[in-house]
């Protein structure tokens, strides 16, 4: 059941009067529950597409449809609603809130949809941080916690308001091979679990390895698009 | 939205060093502010006070031709102080005091120098009904008002050299303009907090003041203490409509009418605490502005994230709002409290204008410290000016920080 479709994305930069085409007319279409990597060399136009696809920018020509509505042409405003309840991000950096505990900077994201009450939000805020593997660890503040375990909190709080589809910008970027594996693994498990959609970059093959479609970028446009065999 | 707010106020524990030289800021300049306005308060107070208690009381009467070139001290234009006056004056409800008064130019001579000075004819007993004069005698005192004796001040008698029992001479001009002396006694010596009557009065008994200047039983003016629970303005309109049923030509007057000078420094004063107070308030917003562009600056990639996560721009706005707001409370509550301990210590201790040189030569009639008066209300004005100024001039740099854009944020940082 298709979650996503890009139709003949482009995207060009201006660079001072020169223009830079950073996607060149991508197509794409992306069902529920998938696990996808896309991989490239630098420049080859991976962020620029997940922020296409995660409603931070907005396309130069081209269409871009989220659970079948046209998503491309929608206002700033409507597109923090959409980011807001349907989309997860995680970024290379962690970018959590140093002054907030664990337990708050997941909390943070649930409180933005406002839908549970405070019980629920506690109980499910607990629950997350347990699967990603931080039980008793939610009180604290992200400078008393390492990198993996920041990291960790940030895939928490991406997933807490269960988002149809979680963006991952390098995810593992920051962290040692041991922790990347960790995250990705955690990633992979609640993609299991919950069923959720994830888009990841990396340039990391062993991380690459546990993705079940492969898109490769080339200079802003698909090169290759592959599925892992079973 | 109590999200934003919990962050705001989180957000407070951040940059602590420059948060606290925020707050230190505002409540160093709002501090400037309360201790100059209790300070100029208390010069406003205690000048009034000064002026009612040693130089006019509170209400005046003298004839209109008098009272136009009162500075003049001319001798002519007199009131008749005599029984009807002193009836009529006596049945108005509110007045506690009556002092009749002959003030006439003179040159005291001291057998070697020779000074201008003001020569006050006065009744002891009645003069000490009006002013407190009399709780302010060095050597001697108002009791000692008799025959041929004279009252100075500190500063006349030690510009002149005199003593207590010392002779001196006053010359003067009588009503038909001719040449007199008064032969006096220093009977006693005062040190008041008016520094007119310290250096430029001579107190001498009323009876002997008319005698020399041949004005009969006439008077220059009559000064009235009233009490304090009537209302000023329902007392002189009472004494004239009395003296107009009995064509009395003689005109009532307020303290406020001889201590114009005064008031118009007051009235200045009330520009100056306007022009402090925008001093204040400017390096509020500045400190203030700085701190939230800062914090905007600092947090670029955290507010790309919250965008990301869909926070709306007005959620980040109030985030940083909150945050310049708790600046404004604890700079605010700050300014109080500094306030309070310098204002407590000039209340309490007063600040010493002596060593700034003589103040009366600028129309101030204060001898030596200015006590601070308490002003709640400006309390209560600094505290909610540091809050609002936090608030209101948080306002743009927050949409500053909030508008970045969520991709320039979290990539180009």
């Amino acid at each position: 059941m298709t979650l996503l479709e890009l139709k003949q994305i482009k995207k060009t930069y201006l660079q001072g009067k020169m223009e830079v085409p950073a996607l060149r007319g991508v197509d794409l279409i992306v069902d529920k529950g998938e696990f996808i990597t896309i991989f490239g060399p630098s420049g080859s136009g991976k962020t620029t597409l997940l922020n296409m696809i995660g409603c931070l920018d907005t396309p130069t020509d081209g269409e871009i449809y989220l659970n079948g509505n046209r998503i491309s042409a929608l206002s700033k405003k409507e597109l923090a609603l959409i980011r807001r309840n349907n989309i997860g991000f995680i970024f290379q950096s962690h970018n959590l809130i140093p002054v907030l505990t664990a337990y708050e900077n997941v909390e943070f994201a649930l409180l933005l949809i406002g839908r549970l009450s405070e019980g629920e939000t506690r109980e499910r805020v607990f629950k997350m941080l347990a699967k990603v593997g931080l039980k008793g660890k939610e009180n604290r503040k992200p400078g008393e916690l390492s990198g993996g375990e920041n990291q960790r909190v940030a895939i928490a709080r991406a997933l807490i308001k269960e988002p149809k589809l979680i963006l991952a910008d390098e995810p593992t970027a920051n962290l040692d091979s041991e922790n990347a594996l960790d995250v990705i693994k955690i990633m992979t498990m609640m993609n299991m679990e919950l069923g959720n959609t994830f888009i990841f970059s990396t340039h990391d093959p062993q991380i690459r390895e546990y993705a079940r479609r492969y898109i490769n970028l080339r200079d802003g446009l698909i090169f290759s698009d592959k599925k892992k065999e079973q | 939205m109590f999200f934003s707010i919990y962050l705001g106020l989180k957000n407070l524990l951040r940059q602590k060093r420059r948060n606290i030289i925020t707050i230190l800021v505002i409540a160093f300049s709002f501090l400037g502010y309360l201790f100059a306005e209790s300070l100029m308060n208390g010069m406003e107070e205690m000048s009034f006070e000064s002026i009612q208690n040693f130089e006019t009381g509170n209400i005046q009467i003298a004839e209109p031709d008098y009272w136009e070139e009162r500075d003049e001290l001319p001798i002519k234009g007199l009131v008749a102080w005599n029984e009807e006056l002193e009836g009529i004056i006596g049945q108005t409800d509110g007045v506690i005091g009556v002092s009749p008064e002959l003030k006439f130019p003179a040159n005291l001579n001291n057998g070697i120098d020779e000074m201008s000075i003001i020569g006050l004819g006065i009744n002891p007993k009645k003069y000490n009904e009006v002013f407190q004069t009399g709780e302010y005698f060095i050597e001697g005192s108002l009791g000692t008002l008799n025959d041929n004796k004279a009252v100075i001040g500190t500063v006349l008698a030690e510009l002149m050299d005199l003593k207590k029992d010392d002779h001196i001479i006053l010359l003067i001009r009588t009503k038909e303009d001719t040449f007199n002396t008064i032969d006096l006694e220093v009977g006693g010596i005062i040190r008041t907090p008016n520094p007119m009557l310290n250096s430029r009065i001579v107190l001498m008994p009323l009876d002997i003041a008319q005698r020399s200047l041949n004005v009969g039983d006439m008077v220059s003016m009559v000064s009235l203490k009233t009490s304090p629970a009537m209302p000023e303005k329902s007392i002189i309109k009472s004494l004239e409509d009395s003296f107009r049923v009995k064509k009395l030509s003689s005109q009532v007057y307020s303290w406020r009418e001889s201590a114009a000078d005064v008031i118009t420094l007051s009235t200045a004063k009330k520009g100056g605490a306007g022009a402090i107070l925008s001093v204040v308030l400017l390096i509020g917003i500045v400190g203030i502005v700085n701190n939230i562009i800062l914090s905007g600056i600092e947090r670029t990639a955290e507010i790309g994230m919250m965008k990301a996560l869909g926070m709306r721009e007005w959620e980040i706005v109030l985030v940083f709002m909150v945050e310049a707001a708790g600046i404004g409370v604890l700079g605010g509550l700050a300014s109080c409290l500094l306030g309070y301990l310098s204002v407590l210590w000039l209340v309490s201790s007063g600040f010493n204008v002596a060593n700034f040189g003589d103040w009366s030569q600028y129309g101030i009639p204060i001898v030596d410290r200015i006590y601070g008066v308490w002003n709640c209300q400006a309390f209560l004005y600094i505290f909610v000016s540091s809050v609002a100024v936090a608030v209101l001039s948080s306002i743009w740099p927050s949409y500053w920080a909030a508008r970045k854009d969520p991709v320039e944020a979290i990539y180009r940082h």
